[in-house]
């Protein structure tokens, strides 16, 4: 499955993942806050979300198909597959050639790497 | 429209100057600060916009603009070389026997100009309603600041309350820099500039000058505001800037119209400029200060095109001038040079000549001596009860050497004895008023005072008769010339092709009678604008126009035998529709020697 969302797009799925369940009024009253968006806009921009497959709304009811986690973990998937090639390595690698790691950092990396080895 | 674009033509004339003005400035002025260049691109907009004058010692254009504007008048009025007919002559009934309605004459450039006007603003029009659609699904940021992730460069959209977009990619110092730019653009209120320069650009849009001003102002509001936002930066930071510039510029195409965009124009010499930007030394401003204060001062005294309407009579209302006779100088046209031996041949003091247009036939009666040109009676007192009579009937009454039609006059559209009985409006007749029906505020007057001057006006009343000493005069119209102007609203409007008689006088003070043959198949008529320009080629300085139609006619009594037999009275025109003269209630006459 492939999703992308703009910055603008995000911010307004985050509401829903915070929020949900939401109804539809809610939603217009938070992003009429938010981002001061119309009443079309909201229902234009979630209708698009929906179509993607990531919420669904029954009755006036919002939901998400796809989790926060879940869909986030999707889109750094997709960045490792579209600029390293999929190499993990790769990718840590470049990103520690820019800043070096702390100490607390390589312990929470190395138990994210046990864990995924025991799975 | 025609008179609009010939208006159009005359500012942009006068502009161009300008525009050449600043763009010689922008070249000596290269180190001066940009705003400065946009101030005085400013002041052309205010200019053309305003194209009133002021008085003032400095004066930048030069004489030849009147002439060119002369050129461009002549070519306007004149379109037989760009005109394409609409329709042909279709006789129609009208109430006094029958009239043409004439080929419809629309001059073709005015009209490619209205509709390159329309094409330009449609342009305008769907490129807002395009970005409009676009950050619909922007988000509010902060203050005035939105982000929107459908646009790939920054903007600001609206006049009154102006946002600033911003692409959803754009962060860090690059998102500041442009931040700071777009400000920048709201306290010059360039939000406004660029759409008004647009505007100025849609009118003016057959100017080549125009096309490369907008461009370089819209590059210039861009130089000026980059330079007062790097104005305190180091030099990495003006290298950061520049990139912030660069990743903007990639999706061009979509504002070009008319939203002020960060990356929109020339990003590499932007970049440039950028990179070497110095502070402006002192002299620099200096010398900017006094260019700045001088075009001020050059720019708003420079008439600028209004030409148009100081050599014509631009509406109805400017003819309530009474009419003088004028000196020379006043005049729209040189008048006709004194010939010593101009009636050396016509001993009886009138010349008569035959004018040939392309739809008719026109004779042309110059009267020596204003003072026997009168108006005479069918009857007296005149009254709907005693029929008109016919002009050869007038002349043997009168004993006259020549005549007119007068006015118009009661017809009610039957063939009752009425019709032609009495005038319509105001008539007198050796100081006297002879009718007055009360209505003469609806029609135009003509007449002489006691100084033999023909007097024309829009409306005459008994008491202004009376204020100014009218001789003979009726109520007639519509009014063609005062004081040397033309009245170009009749000039250029459609009259048609009709019989028509006009009476008008010269400098010297000789009347001219003249009478244009129509409603035949061999002549069709003339209009208001061929009875001008006859008038025009014949010195004339007032005229007005009498009644046209089927009592439209010239009636001379060949004293010296030119059309064959002495002492025979010569009907110039003969009306295939109506063989025999009309009845008429009022004549204009010229007394024997």
């Amino acid at each position: 499955m492939e999703i992308q969302l703009g910055v603008v797009e995000s911010r307004f799925a985050d509401m829903i993942w915070k929020n949900e369940p939401v109804t539809s009024s809610e939603l217009v009253k938070l992003a009429g806050q938010e981002l001061q968006w119309k009443r079309t806009t909201v229902h234009t921009v979630l209708r698009r979300l929906c179509d993607k497959g990531l919420f669904q709304n029954e009755n006036g009811m919002v939901t998400s198909l796809v989790s926060r986690e879940q869909f986030y973990a999707l889109q750094s998937q997709k960045f490792v597959d579209d600029t390293f090639s999929g190499s993990l390595p790769a990718f840590l690698a470049a990103f520690s050639m820019g800043r070096k790691l702390t100490d607390a950092e390589r312990e929470q990396i190395q138990q994210i790497i046990d864990q995924a080895g025991e799975g | 429209m025609v008179s609009a674009f010939a208006n159009i033509v005359g500012i942009s004339i006068g502009a161009n100057w300008l525009i050449l003005a600043v763009l010689l400035l922008r070249f000596l002025l290269k180190k001066a600060p940009r705003r400065v260049i946009c101030i005085l691109w400013a002041m052309v907009a205010v200019r053309v916009l305003l194209p009133v004058s002021l008085e003032s010692p400095v004066d930048f254009i030069p004489e030849t603009t009147s002439a060119i504007q002369e050129a461009v008048d002549t070519s306007l009025i004149h379109p037989e070389t760009a005109t394409f007919q609409t329709g042909i002559a279709i006789p129609q009934e009208g109430t006094s026997g029958a009239s043409i309605s004439a080929g419809q004459s629309v001059p073709v450039i005015p009209l490619v100009w209205f509709f390159g006007v329309l094409l330009m603003l449609s342009y305008l029009a769907l490129r807002y309603v395009k970005l409009h659609r676009l950050v619909r699904e922007a988000a509010w940021e902060k203050e005035n600041i939105w982000i929107c992730d459908a646009v790939t460069t920054p903007f600001i959209l609206g006049l009154v309350r102006p946002k600033i977009y911003l692409p959803s990619g754009l962060s860090g110092t690059s998102r500041e820099y442009v931040i700071a730019h777009e400000k920048c653009h709201l306290r010059c209120k360039d939000h406004w500039w660029k759409p008004i320069s647009y505007l100025i650009l849609s009118v003016f849009w057959f100017d080549p000058l125009m096309w490369i001003a907008y461009f370089m102002i819209c590059k210039d509001i861009e130089f000026a505001c980059d330079e007062s936002v790097i104005h305190r930066y180091s030099l990495s930071e003006k290298k950061a800037y520049s990139q912030a510039l660069l990743t903007c510029s990639a999706n061009r195409k979509l504002v070009l119209a008319c939203p002020i965009a960060f990356g929109e124009t020339a990003v590499v010499g932007r970049i440039r400029n950028v990179l070497n930007h110095k502070k402006p030394g002192f002299w620099i401003m200096l010398v900017s200060a006094l260019v700045l204060i001088l075009c001020t001062i050059g720019f708003f005294t420079i008439p600028v095109g209004a030409q148009t309407n100081d050599s014509g009579l631009a509406s109805s209302e400017q003819i309530e001038v009474i009419s003088t006779l004028p000196p020379a100088e006043l005049q729209d046209f040189p008048s006709v040079q004194e010939d010593s031996e101009e009636w050396e041949n016509f001993p009886d003091g009138i010349r008569i000549d035959t004018y040939t247009g392309e739809t008719f036939t026109a004779q042309v009666m110059i009267v020596r001596d204003p003072a026997k040109v009168y108006l005479a009676a069918s009857s007296d007192p005149l009254a709907m009860d005693t029929p008109g009579i016919r002009m050869d009937q007038a002349m043997e009454q009168e004993n006259a050497i020549a005549a007119v039609n007068a006015g118009p006059y009661f017809d009610d559209g039957t063939s009752s004895r009425a019709v032609g009985s009495v005038p319509l409006g105001l008539a007198l007749a050796e100081n006297d008023v002879i009718w007055n029906d009360e209505q003469s505020s609806q029609y135009g007057f003509v007449g002489f005072n006691k100084d033999n001057i023909l007097i024309v006006a829009s409306s005459m009343t008994e008491a202004e008769a009376m204020e100014l000493e009218i001789r003979d005069g009726c109520s007639s119209g519509p009014v063609l010339m005062v004081n040397g102007k033309v009245n170009w609203e009749i000039y250029e409007s459609n009259s048609g092709y009709m019989p028509r008689t006009v009476i008008g006088q010269r400098t010297d003070g000789a009347i001219l009678l003249i009478c244009a043959g129509g409603l035949n198949p061999d002549s069709l008529g003339a209009s208001y604008h061929h009875m001008i320009d006859i008038l025009k080629e014949y010195g004339a300085v007032n005229a007005c126009a009498l009644k046209g139609g089927l009592s439209s006619n010239m009636l001379y009594r060949d004293t010296e035998g030119r059309y064959g037999e002495k002492g025979t009275v010569q009907i110039f025109n003969q009306y295939s529709l109506a063989p025999s003269l009309r009845r008429l209630p009022l004549f204009w006459m010229v007394k024997s020697a």
